[in-house]
């Protein structure tokens, strides 16, 4: 689930209308993309018949329950907060970093974003080491005669953790809007009367509404799905309701009714963010030069404004990095156990691996069929190929478990099931990912190679597939990240004893191994890290300003 | 179109007007550079050198050059989109800009035009006017359809952005513009965007609307005919500075110099020998003026326009006729000549008449205008 490709996406109806290929598509294309897009859909198709089986009365009385009405409530309140929370931090930090004259920006965007490789788990562990009510910064606070802070189990932890985690989605989405912002029309408000705050409101945020809204829609699904960090902080929603549910297995039709539940939850945001993107056309006037955006000078607010977003970053990177290293030295220093970690990293490498494989190769005919051609198959297999971005990775594990139970035994427990799930959940964002390089390819190229007698496969695989082998390459890289990051469909389908950094972490994490949490955390921040603030950092590359 | 300004002018602004004709008092100006110069940050060379401009109140002023001679960063440093590196910028008398002071373009009350017209695109037409006019306004929508009239665009307050055309969202960027009352209107190569046929009807529209309302404006563009044919004063500039600031007729008759000669209109330059005012070339005799004091016999660099340059027939073998026709373009209204004389040089001819000259046939020039010849020294 990566929204920043998926907005993209929206971004270029107009690009994409132009590059349509008049031809009919490759037979075969549309076959393969058909059969992923089916694949795609098979979970949820799954859970809505098993439904209809299993609802009678008595279901439906213990569905309906005060309990359940309770969840819910916590699960709006939490969603609510976190978006307006995280939005307003990343419009902010998105400002800065694009429109003023802020020094260090390059390291600054890296601190802000770099957060989106700490999966929620391990933030919510070093939140309660340092923010419970005798925790490090009660310790700290003592000199000043401070005994006791505030509970920080429920929802204030619950709502610090996830605004951390998905500040940095929203963020990228803003920034990314605010970068094509025509400037001009910010210089049109000054020249009107109006100055550099009065404009922020009454043009900046206006026109940015639909990246907003794409950037809270994605953090309320992510708080949504989220399952480690909520049962941590023991914030009891939907999705952790439903692991509980499931993990005591009295009875399996009530998880399936739950779980269909949260996917309406989840349609219903969808829907109201589609609803709030409004009427005005919001790309770009003209297609002329690229407009050089002056930067506001801040003056005396300059190093005030870098203190804040040095804050941000000091919360949400580097506590929880040194809370981690902190247990992992003081454990070494204490003799503790580390136990063998090789297993992990090499399960979680490998299985990342194939994740990344495999959804590359499932999503390269759907992105390929539904930019290059016109099809009257392609709204189908758009939505389908999609559906996993609403999907919380707990719905589509649970049915693949029953599904395989009941119809496919052999895959139950098997690689190939976790394997699956994975590319359902992630294949959207890599979709994304490879259809914005096509987009960039213009089809006279493919013409051309045509033209000069090629066959078919041969201009795929001598023209096409080069041109967008950079979007291919960092579609790969972030489901490759959101592998790592993976944790309850994983711990519902990994074959028994194979455990992977996210499932070893999560364990020691319960179980209150501080020492092994920290070095296991570290290890997956490490190497979930460095292709993060490799792709970043090329990415700035075409912020050149002038 | 007879609306005038005043129509929708409100009451307190009687003393803006007053304040108006007191800044157009001719040692000030509406708008006035001093001497300004301005460099981007870290650049080592300046944008704008030791700019010199006056503008009176009511003036229409197009700064005419070519891209990346400094032309927008002038009209952005009026605005205020850039700071000034150093010189004075007045704007009605007050010092808005120096090395010291920078007064925010939302304090300088000037309508600005951009190029991509720059309407906001979550407002409609209506919304987009209002956007500038004081809240404490009353009369908000008689001023609105007044300006949408004299725009020529009216009962279109409710329509979004993107569904009007090129020249319409132009119009409504400048009723969004003259909404605000303006001390003075900047356009920026407003109608580089539009085809031809809509761009000359915008532009005569734009000019009567300056005129009406006596607003002072100042038009930026690269399109020499544009320049010509609107303002009372073109400000020709190159290579970062002002060569010449004058009426179209003079600047056009009498360029300073070769650069400004070439940047309004099409030319040729051959070399001449000066003497008794008339200069010696290769293609003939001709009569001529100069503007700068020229000594005899001295070697001068000449100007010749091709719409002055009349060729007439001669028989293959007149040692007299000194032009060779090397080719020749139909161009509808005129025919356009390639000649060519014994020394190589090369100058061209729009001729309009029935006579056909084929190639490589020999001709006669001769000036149609005895003083339209300018010399320059070398």
């Amino acid at each position: 689930m990566n929204l920043v490709e998926f907005n993209f996406m929206n971004q270029n109806k107009f690009a994409k209308n132009i590059l349509h290929n008049k031809s009919k598509p490759p037979t075969l294309l549309i076959i393969l993309a058909l059969l992923v897009a089916l694949l795609c859909i098979t979970p949820a198709l799954y859970l809505l018949f098993r439904s209809f089986e299993i609802v009678d009365n008595k279901i439906m009385s213990i569905v309906l329950t005060k309990n359940v009405f309770l969840v819910f409530f916590r699960t709006i309140s939490i969603i609510i907060l976190v978006s307006v929370v995280s939005s307003i931090i990343s419009i902010f930090a998105a400002w800065v970093i694009e429109k003023t004259d802020v020094p260090f920006k390059k390291i600054l965007t890296l601190g802000l974003i770099l957060p989106l490789v700490i999966p929620s788990f391990i933030l919510a562990t070093t939140v309660v080491e340092l923010y419970s009510p005798k925790g490090q910064l009660q310790k700290f606070l003592s000199i000043f005669g401070v005994d006791r802070l505030p509970e920080i189990y429920g929802l204030p932890g619950a709502t610090f953790v996830l605004v951390i985690m998905t500040y940095p989605y929203v963020f990228l989405i803003v920034r990314g809007a605010l970068r094509r912002l025509d400037p001009q029309l910010l210089e049109a408000s000054r020249s009107l009367g109006y100055g550099p705050v009065k404009t922020f409101f009454f043009i900046t945020i206006p026109l940015l509404r639909p990246a907003i809204a794409a950037g809270a829609l994605l953090v309320a699904l992510y708080t949504l799905s989220d399952y480690g960090g909520m049962a941590l902080l023991r914030y009891n929603t939907f999705t952790v309701n439903i692991m509980t549910l499931y993990d005591a297995s009295i009875n399996r039709s009530l998880p399936s009714i739950l779980s269909l539940l949260l996917v309406f939850f989840a349609l219903f945001f969808i829907f109201i963010e589609y609803f709030t993107r409004g009427k005005g056309v919001f790309h770009r006037s003209t297609s002329g030069a690229e407009k050089i955006s002056k930067h506001i000078e801040t003056g005396i607010f300059k190093w005030p404004l870098v203190l804040i977003l040095l804050l941000i970053i000091l919360l949400s990177l580097l506590t929880p990095i040194g809370v981690l290293f902190y247990w992992l030295i003081r454990g070494l220093i204490n003799g503790n156990d580390l136990l063998p970690l090789l297993n992990p990293v090499i399960n979680s490498l490998y299985v990342a691996f194939l994740a990344s494989f495999f959804t590359i190769l499932t999503a390269l005919p759907v992105a390929l069929l539904i930019t290059r051609y016109k099809h009257k198959l392609n709204n189908f297999i758009e939505f389908s190929s999609y559906i996993g971005f609403g999907l919380p990775g707990i719905v589509v594990a649970l049915s693949l478990v029953f599904l395989s139970i009941n119809l496919f035994f052999p895959l139950y427990q098997s690689m190939w099931l976790l394997i699956f799930s994975y590319i359902v959940l992630f294949i959207p964002a890599s979709i994304g990912s490879i259809r914005a390089s096509v987009l960039q390819v213009n089809p006279r190229l493919e013409d051309a190679a045509y033209s000069l007698g090629k066959t078919p496969i041969k201009v795929m695989s001598k023209v096409t597939l080069p041109l967008i082998m950079p979007g291919i390459i960092s579609g790969g890289i972030i489901v490759f990240l959101l592998t790592l990051k993976e944790l309850p469909a994983t711990l519902i389908l990994s074959p028994i004893g194979y455990d992977t950094l996210s499932t070893t972490i999560w364990g020691a994490a319960t179980e209150a191994f501080f020492t092994r949490t920290g070095g296991a955390s570290l290890i997956l921040i490490l190497i979930a890290g460095i292709p993060m603030a490799f792709m970043t950092l090329k990415s700035s590359k075409y912020n050149i300003q002038k | 179109m007879k609306l005038s300004f005043n129509k929708f002018k409100r009451l307190s602004n009687e003393q803006e007007r007053k304040i108006k004709s007191e800044m157009s008092s001719e040692d000030t100006g509406v708008i006035h550079l001093d001497d300004v110069t301005h460099f981007y940050q870290n650049d080592s060379s300046p944008t704008i050198e030791n700019l010199n401009l006056r503008i009176k109140h009511g003036e229409f002023i197009s700064i005419l050059g070519e891209s990346g001679a400094g032309k927008t960063t002038t009209l952005r440093m009026i605005a205020g989109f850039e700071k000034i590196s150093s010189g004075y910028l007045r704007i009605g008398g007050q010092l808005v800009g120096s090395n010291f002071l920078h007064v925010p373009p939302n304090h300088r009350n000037l309508g600005v035009v951009f190029q991509d017209y720059a309407l906001f695109p979550h407002m409609t037409v209506y919304k987009n006017i209002e956007f500038g006019i004081s809240k404490l306004e009353e009369n908000k929508k008689d001023i609105i359809n007044n300006i949408l009239s004299m725009v020529g665009m009216p009962g279109y307050e409710n329509k979004y952005v993107h569904e009007l055309s090129g020249g319409q969202q132009q119009r409504v960027a400048i009723a969004r513009a003259i909404a605000i009352n303006p001390i003075a209107l900047l356009l920026d190569e407003p109608f580089s965007n539009l085809d031809r046929v809509l761009g000359r009807e915008l532009r005569k529209d734009i000019k009567k609307i300056s005129t009406n309302t006596e607003t002072t404006t100042i038009l930026v563009t690269h399109d020499r005919e544009e320049a010509l044919a609107i303002s009372d004063r073109v400000a020709v500039v190159s290579n970062r500075k002002i060569l010449q600031i004058d009426t179209p007729e003079h600047i056009y008759n009498n360029p300073l110099t070769p650069d400004v000669a070439k940047l309004v209109g099409p030319c040729d330059f051959i070399q001449g020998n000066y003497n008794k005012n008339y200069v010696e070339t290769s293609f003939g005799k001709f009569g001529t003026k100069f503007l700068e004091k020229i000594d005899n016999s001295e070697e001068v660099l000449v100007l010749i326009r091709p719409s002055d340059v009349n060729l007439s027939p001669s028989s293959t073998n007149d040692k007299n006729a000194l032009g060779r026709v090397i080719s020749r373009e139909y161009k509808g209204e005129y025919d356009e000549y390639e000649i060519i004389s014994e020394s190589g040089e090369i100058i061209h001819s729009r001729v309009n008449n029935l006579e056909k000259f084929s190639i490589d046939s020999k001709v006669f020039v001769s000036m149609s205008n005895e003083h339209s010849v300018l010399v320059y020294k070398k």
